[in-house]
C-alpha cells in the first residue's frame, strides 16, 4: 500500500470515527433534551388536563370527556398520538381513538403511589412508537383516575433529524477537508519521499548520475540535499574505482601476458636477423620488409612495456631532480622532429626552481610522451612552450578543489610545469577520456592510447597532479604540479 | 678458435634460430639445452666459454641454475648472461646478485646479443 493511500485513508478513518461518535452524542443529547421537555412542559400539560377532568371523571361523564379530549388533541395533532382517560378502577373511560384502541394500551399501569406525580415510558412496537406520559387524577389525596398522553416518537425523531442535518453536512465537509489535507500531505511529504525512493532505486540499478530536485527548507529538503551529495560522491568514487580497476587489471594482465608475448617476439626478431643474413642485401624489397618487421616487433614490444608500466608502483627510484633539466633532456631526443616539423620551442623556466623528488627515467619518458603528443597536434608547425615555476598551491591554476586535495595543502609551495602547444586542440568530449587507457584519436597503428594514461599514472606515483585544458583550433595545455624536495 | 656457447631456454624455436644466428657468424660453437635438469654434467662435458640462460623456464628455474653453477668448480668461472622476457628492475637486481654478468631482455636483436657476448668474453686486464 502506498504511503499516500495510507495517510489519506487513516485520515478518513479517524475523521469518520470521530464524526460517528459526535453524531451519536448529538443524538443522545437531543433525545435527552426532548425527554426532559416531555417531563417538564408535557407533564404540566397532562396535569392541567387532569385538573380539568377531575369532575367529569368522578361524575363518570364519558361523553363530555371525549368531546374535550378530541378538542385538546386537535390543537396539537402533529405531536399527540392519543389521550386516554381511566377511572379509579383502571377502566378506560374515554379516548381519542376513532377505531379500535391498540390492546396493549388497555394494559397500562394506572396505579400511582402518593409520591408519584407522573410516569414516562417509551412504547415501541409494530403499530406504535410513542412516549407515554401518565399522570394520576386526584381529588384531594385520593386517586380517582389516570390520564395517558402519547407523544408521537416520529415527531421527536423529526426533531433529531432536523438537528442532525447540519451536523451531517459538517461531517461531510470535515471528510472532504480531511481528504484534501491528506492529498496536501502526500504532495508535501509522500511525493518527495517517493521521488527519493525512485532515485535510490535508480542508483541501485547503476544510474549514478541520478539526482533528486526537491525545493523545500524542511528535513525532506535537507535529506534530498544529503542524498544528492552522497550520489555525487558515489559517482566520483565509482569513476575513480573504475579507473583504478582498469589500471590494476591492465597491470595484472600485462605482467602475465608480457612473458608470453615477449618470448615469441624474441624468436621472431632472431628469425628476422637470421633471414637478413641469408638474403643478399642487394634485394632491396627484402631489406625493406625486414626493416618493417623489425620496426613492428619494436612497436609490439613498446606496447607491452607501456602496459607493464602500470604495474610498477614500487619501482620508482626517486632522487632530487631539476624538472627543467629533465624537460631539456627529453627535448634533446625529440628536437630533430620539432625542427623537421617547423615547430618553435619556447622555454619559460623560472630561475632557481627548487628540485623535486623524481624518477629521472620515468619523468623523462613522460615529457617525451607529452612533447610527441604536442608535435602530433601541430602537423603544420606551431609553437611548443615549456614553463616551470614555483607557486603556492592555492594560487595555482589548478581547476579542481584546491582546499580538499589528496596531494597538496593549499599553503604548500609546489613546482608547476606547463607544456603548451598551438595545435588543433581536443574536443570537450574527448578531453574527458584522454587519461583513459586505450583511448586514442590517432588512426589504427599510430597510437597505443596508453601515453597519457601512463603519464597520469607516473605523475600520481610522484605524488603530483596532472591536468589538461584544451581549446579546439587554439591548442592544448598540460599542467603538472609536483612537491618540492623541501616539503617531502 | 671458436668460442663455445651454451644456451639454455625452454623455447626450442628460440634455441634453433639462436644457434643458426650464432654459428652463422663463424665465431661460435653452440650447444643448446631445452632444460637445465642435467646442466652440470653438460657443462663439464661441453666446457662452454659462456652460458646464455633463460630465467623463466618450465623446469628448473634459471636463477637456481645460476646459483648452482657458481658453486660448482667447473662452472664458477663461466660468465652467465641472463635472457629474460621480464624487465623488472627487481629481477635484474636479483640476477646480478647471484652472479650474472649481464641481463638481456627479450626481444633482443642478433647484433645486440653478439655485442653482449663479446663484452662478457673480453679478457679483463
Amino acid at each position: 500500500m502506498r504511503l499516500s493511500h495510507k495517510i489519506i485513508s487513516s485520515f478518513i478513518l479517524v475523521i469518520t470515527v470521530l464524526s460517528i461518535v459526535n453524531i451519536f452524542s448529538v443524538i443522545y443529547a437531543i433525545n435527552h433534551s426532548q425527554e426532559e421537555k416531555l417531563k417538564g412542559e408535557e407533564v404540566l400539560f397532562a396535569q392541567d388536563l387532569a385538573d380539568r377532568f377531575v369532575r367529569d371523571i368522578v361524575e363518570d361523564k364519558a361523553e363530555t370527556l371525549t368531546d374535550t379530549l378530541f378538542k385538546d388533541k386537535k390543537l396539537r395533532e402533529e405531536m399527540i398520538e392519543y389521550i386516554l382517560v381511566f377511572d379509579k378502577n383502571g377502566y378506560l373511560l374515554s379516548n381519542t381513538y376513532l377505531e379500535a384502541i391498540p390492546k396493549q394500551l388497555l394494559k397500562l399501569n394506572n396505579k400511582f403511589s402518593r409520591k408519584e406525580n407522573f410516569r414516562l415510558q417509551k412504547i415501541v412496537n409494530r403499530k406504535l412508537f410513542v412516549y407515554d406520559i401518565a399522570v394520576p387524577v386526584r381529588e384531594g389525596i385520593e386517586q380517582v383516575g389516570a390520564i395517558h398522553i402519547g407523544f408521537k416518537g416520529i415527531y421527536i425523531l423529526q426533531t433529531i433529524k432536523e438537528a442532525l442535518a447540519p451536523a451531517l453536512v459538517g461531517v461531510f465537509f470535515i471528510i472532504v477537508i480531511a481528504v484534501l489535507f491528506g492529498l496536501f500531505m502526500s504532495e508535501t511529504i509522500v511525493n518527495p519521499i517517493s521521488k527519493l525512493k525512485d532515485a535510490v532505486a535508480k542508483i541501485g540499478a547503476g544510474s549514478l548520475e541520478t539526482r533528486v530536485v526537491i525545493k523545500s527548507a524542511d528535513e525532506i529538503g535537507a535529506l534530498a540535499g544529503s542524498f544528492n551529495k552522497m550520489a555525487s560522491r558515489l559517482e566520483e568514487t565509482t569513476a575513480l574505482m573504475v579507473q583504478a580497476g582498469k589500471f590494476e587489471a591492465i597491470g595484472k594482465l600485462a605482467s602475465g601476458v608480457a612473458h608470453e608475448v615477449k618470448n615469441p617476439l624474441g624468436i621472431i626478431l632472431q628469425g628476422v636477423n637470421y633471414l637478413e643474413g641469408v638474403i643478399p642485401p642487394e634485394n632491396k624489397d627484402a631489406s625493406e620488409v625486414f626493416q618493417l618487421m623489425k620496426d613492428n616487433i619494436v612497436r609490439a614490444d613498446n606496447i607491452v612495456r607501456m602496459l607493464l608500466d602500470f604495474s610498477r608502483v614500487d619501482e620508482l627510484y626517486m632522487q632530487p631532480e631539476d624538472v627543467s633539466i629533465l624537460m631539456d633532456n627529453s627535448l634533446l631526443l625529440v628536437q630533430q622532429i620539432a625542427r623537421l616539423g617547423n615547430i618553435e620551442i619556447v622555454k619559460e623556466y623560472q630561475a632557481q626552481v627548487p628540485k623535486i623528488m623524481a624518477d629521472k627515467g620515468r619523468l623523462e619518458q613522460v615529457f617525451i610522451n607529452l612533447f610527441t603528443n604536442a608535435f602530433h597536434a601541430m602537423p603544420g608547425g606551431g609553437r611548443l612552450t615549456l614553463r616551470s615555476h614555483l607557486c603556492r598551491f592555492a594560487d595555482s591554476k589548478y581547476r579542481g578543489d584546491k582546499t580538499k586535495n589528496d596531494y597538496f595543502f593549499p599553503d604548500e609551495e609546489v613546482v608547476a610545469v606547463e607544456v603548451e602547444d598551438t595545435g588543433q586542440g581536443i574536443s570537450g568530449e574527448n578531453l574527458k577520456k584522454v587519461f583513459e587507457p586505450f583511448f586514442t584519436t590517432k588512426g589504427p597503428g599510430k597510437g597505443t592510447g596508453l601515453g597519457l594514461s601512463v603519464t597520469s599514472n607516473i605523475i600520481k606515483l610522484h605524488g603530483g597532479i596532472v591536468e589538461i585544458t584544451s581549446q579546439l583550433a587554439k591548442g592544448t595545455k598540460i599542467s603538472l604540479w609536483f612537491k618540492t624536495v623541501k616539503s617531502e | 678458435m671458436k668460442k663455445k656457447v651454451l644456451v639454455v631456454d625452454d623455447e626450442t624455436a628460440f634455441l634453433r634460430i639462436l644457434k643458426l644466428n650464432l654459428e652463422g657468424t663463424g665465431n661460435y660453437e653452440v650447444l643448446t639445452l631445452p632444460g637445465a635438469e642435467d646442466i652440470l654434467a653438460q657443462v663439464r662435458a661441453f666446457k662452454p666459454d659462456i652460458i646464455l640462460l633463460d630465467i623463466i623456464m618450465s623446469g628448473t628455474k634459471g636463477l637456481d641454475v645460476c646459483e648452482m653453477l657458481n658453486k660448482d668448480p667447473a662452472g664458477c668461472r663461466i660468465p652467465i648472461i641472463i635472457l629474460s622476457a621480464l624487465d623488472k628492475a627487481a629481477d635484474k637486481l636479483q640476477a646480478f646478485k647471484i652472479g650474472a654478468v649481464d641481463y638481456l631482455v627479450k626481444p633482443m636483436g642478433k647484433e645486440e646479443l653478439i655485442a653482449k657476448i663479446e663484452k662478457a668474453l673480453r679478457p679483463s686486464c
